[in-house]
């Protein structure tokens, strides 16, 4: 029997895990915490810029962790398990919808860009910058821009995003840096860093 | 996030690159310019930062209530009732009321002992009365004069000794010169008779300050004892407050 309160935000998504299959809400509030966010954005990248839909998605896919704590293998990480469940559950959003909408690259309004520089100049190139990026983004193909989002936005490893996608590492690299010389030859002309 | 070969890039620069990096890298970049063309993409998207979204507040309001029915809080035992009063484990450590009774007890335990230092005669204090009263006691029976003495002897001792006061107030008048004279033949004489008694007080060859009386012209109990012998009586003598 614990006498003091568990330091939760200490704790890794399995130790987390394990607990909200005991029953501890805590537990559950804080994994709630760590990836109600970065979910959300998924969700709203992968399903045309739906913010409703993605609210559902993200309540649909905490709900399966409440009700299926046991379908997560401890052995596993937290992580990929609950990124492949959510790209799982947008491949089936495309078979129902059986199109996919290719209208942008997902980078909606809500999903704003900060950036902390805040000198005149520099923030106008910025701005300028991401618009290209966006627009190169949109126009690549979408496996591509798919793992190139997974790895700078979600920040997931190549080996993880090979999980989550269930493919190989080499197939994952090998999309990333066709993606990272696409956009090269994109923004070849425009080079924020160099021409700060 | 561990490190994979992106990391790699953004991190080092090409001649920093070991060989099987380098042999990694082959399939993506040919030359050092695509290396650094590759380096800059993801720099530049690095210093891109995306602000998260959050979800709405009714969202985690219907997890939470998914969460309460399907894992019902359990029916407390009664230990455990009192338990999660006196520790609770939402509230920090300073703050659970056990913790706040025990530092309570703990001042109070300290305090104590200055509140409880009053000036009351204690035991030792009444042994040590008893103790005087004792030694008083012992010493007026000493006082007393034991039977066989020769009472007599004791009175010439005492009309010594008032003669030789009345000479001293004599002596400061001019009248009582002459008188004086007179009565320094009478107190010779009386002295003289006196002598004799003050001398069979004490033993023969006796030696002692306060004069050794021989027990065995009065009896076993001696008229003055040594301090010294006496032990309760030292401590009285050389007692100090």
């Amino acid at each position: 029997m614990r006498l003091t309160k568990p330091r939760y935000k200490e704790m890794t998504d399995e130790s987390l895990m394990i607990a909200v299959s005991k029953g501890d809400k805590s537990a559950f509030d804080q994994i709630y915490h760590r990836y109600s966010g970065p979910l959300l954005g998924y969700f709203i990248r992968m399903l045309w810029k739906d913010r409703e839909k993605s609210e559902d998605f993200v309540h649909d896919i905490f709900a399966k962790i409440i009700r299926k704590p046991e379908l997560f293998d401890p052995t596993r990480k937290f992580k990929t398990w609950v990124y492949s469940v959510a790209n799982n559950m947008c491949k089936n959003e495309y078979k129902k919808q059986e199109v996919r909408k290719n209208i942008s690259n997902g980078l909606d309004s809500t999903y704003a860009i900060k950036d902390t520089n805040t000198n005149v100049f520099s923030e106008v190139y910025d701005n300028q910058f991401r618009h290209e990026f966006e627009k190169s983004l949109d126009a690549l193909d979408a496996k591509h821009s798919e793992v190139f989002k997974l790895r700078h936005i979600d920040c997931l490893s190549i080996k993880e995003i090979a999980e989550v996608l269930e493919i190989s590492d080499g197939t994952v690299k090998s999309r990333l840096f066709y993606a990272a010389k696409y956009l090269a030859v994109s923004l070849e002309d425009f080079n924020p860093i160099m021409n700060r | 996030m561990e490190k994979d070969l992106v990391d790699i890039v953004m991190e080092k620069e090409y001649i920093e690159l070991s060989a099987d990096e380098k042999a990694e890298l082959e399939d993506f970049c040919s030359s050092e310019s695509e290396f650094y063309q590759l380096k800059q993409v993801f720099e530049d998207v690095g210093s891109i930062q995306f602000d998260l979204p959050s979800p709405r507040k009714e969202t985690k309001q219907r997890l939470d209530d998914l969460f309460n029915d399907i894992h019902p809080k359990a029916a407390p035992i009664w230990y455990m009732s009192v338990f999660s009063f006196v520790v609770p484990r939402e509230k920090p450590l300073y703050k659970q009321p056990l913790m706040q009774i025990a530092a309570v007890g703990l001042l109070l335990l300290l305090i104590f002992p200055f509140f409880n230092n009053e000036m009351t005669p204690d035991n030792t204090q009444i042994a040590n009365i008893e103790k005087v009263e004792k030694i008083e006691q012992e010493i007026e029976e000493a006082s007393v004069v034991p039977p066989g003495v020769d009472e007599v002897k004791v009175d010439e001792v005492k009309i010594v000794e008032e003669v030789i006061e009345s000479i001293r107030e004599e002596s400061k008048t001019e009248a009582g010169t002459r008188e004086i004279t007179t009565m320094d033949f009478a107190f010779t004489d009386a002295a003289a008779s006196a002598e004799p008694a003050i001398a069979r007080t004490a033993a023969p060859g006796a030696d002692h300050p306060d004069g050794i009386f021989d027990p065995a012209l009065y009896g076993e109990i001696a008229f003055s004892q040594p301090a010294s012998s006496n032990p309760d009586m030292l401590d009285l003598l050389t007692a100090t407050f």
